[in-house]
């Protein structure tokens, strides 16, 4: 760990800097997928909604605690890259131990709260997906290869089983491919990411696909990543769990994903990266509406 | 009492951290209630209510 992110100067924290270690963003987007997991569960209406709030504020809360332990580790790095540097603890604004604290209490309260809400089953579920992402991803991929995305992106695929697993209490077949279906979207969204802040992830010694290989390899690998989720997002049609309204929602959709891919795969100009970027965060939240209308 | 300039400082923030565990324990005793309440009213309770009298 850089001793600059230990010496920074540090300013009274308020709040608002609490709440920013949780990355609302990412949170409101663990919050949506669970909930689009919980809403095409079998027997939602058997569940007292009380009880389907708490689990959505303890998903809620795991999925921000697990980002301030990220926030917490990588506030060397975060010092480093223009992109992350204002985040509380690089600025000095929250201390680290302040940061950890906080963390832990909320996840071991978000876990205990879930268990309690709905079952053990669904904070099982909570409590790998933290450990997955502080551990497997944050403090062991992320920094060691170039797969750190595509492997460690599995931790924010688990929110739709977690919502399945609050209502039904199991996991079957139909989550699963919820799960498939944000695990190879997330490789080309967070690529896309990188292929605009490839200076950053440089200097802080990240070894991102476009550091590690270079920006072709990357693209090509996005463009397979996106002709993946073609097929990948029109199976629910297929196995009879969603409708064809679905099924056509879902095509277009992922047909113009693979259309940015190619767009970017053919250009030089990192405007179609962003671009690619900005459409994959409106892709998964339209996709996981037509999920929850189809 | 006079609050110190250290209390005054973090009176924010430690009044946050006393809501949030007034907020979990509020959503404990929910949790609580309404299971209590779904016991209550499960078909093998009335059953033995039903045997009982």
């Amino acid at each position: 760990m850089s001793t600059a992110a230990q010496t920074a100067p540090y300013y009274q924290s308020r709040v608002s800097d609490f709440v920013a270690l949780l990355k609302p963003r990412v949170m409101s987007l663990v919050v949506f997928t669970g909930f689009a997991g919980m809403w095409v569960a079998p027997g939602l209406g058997s569940v007292h909604p009380f009880l389907l709030a708490v689990a959505m504020l303890c998903l809620a809360v795991g999925a921000g605690s697990a980002g301030a332990m990220n926030m917490w580790f990588d506030r060397d790095i975060d010092e480093i890259m223009k992109r992350t540097r204002n985040r509380p603890i690089p600025s000095g604004r929250v201390l680290p131990e302040e940061a950890l604290g906080f963390a832990i209490v909320l996840q071991i309260m978000a876990v205990m709260g879930m268990a309690l809400a709905v079952g053990w089953m669904a904070a099982g579920l909570l409590a790998f997906a933290s450990f997955f992402y502080m551990v497997i991803y944050t403090m062991w991929l992320k920094r060691s290869t170039p797969q750190n995305i595509v492997i460690g992106g599995a931790a924010g695929a688990f929110p739709p089983v977690i919502g399945w697993a609050a209502v039904t209490g199991d996991v079957t077949l139909y989550p699963l491919i919820l799960f498939a279906i944000i695990f190879f979207w997330t490789p080309p969204h967070f690529w896309a990411l990188s292929l605009f802040a490839n200076e950053d992830y440089k200097r802080a010694g990240i070894p991102m696909l476009p550091v590690v290989s270079g920006v072709r390899t990357t693209k090509i690998q996005m463009f397979v990543y996106t002709l993946i989720l073609l097929p990948l997002t029109v199976c629910p049609y297929f196995l009879g769990f969603a409708s064809l309204h679905y099924a056509v929602i879902a095509a277009g959709l992922s047909a113009f994903f693979v259309f940015t891919a190619v767009r970017v795969l053919l250009s030089e100009d990192l405007k179609h990266a962003r671009l690619m970027f900005g459409y994959s965060v409106f892709y998964l939240f339209a996709l996981f509406l037509a999920v929850m209308a189809g | 009492m006079p609050l110190s300039p250290v209390h005054k400082d973090k009176l924010k923030t430690n009044l946050a951290i006393l809501g949030l565990i007034a907020a979990f324990c509020a959503i404990i005793f929910g949790i609580t209630v309404v299971r209590i309440s779904a016991g209550e009213q499960s078909p093998d309770v009335q059953t033995e209510e039903a045997v009982s009298q």
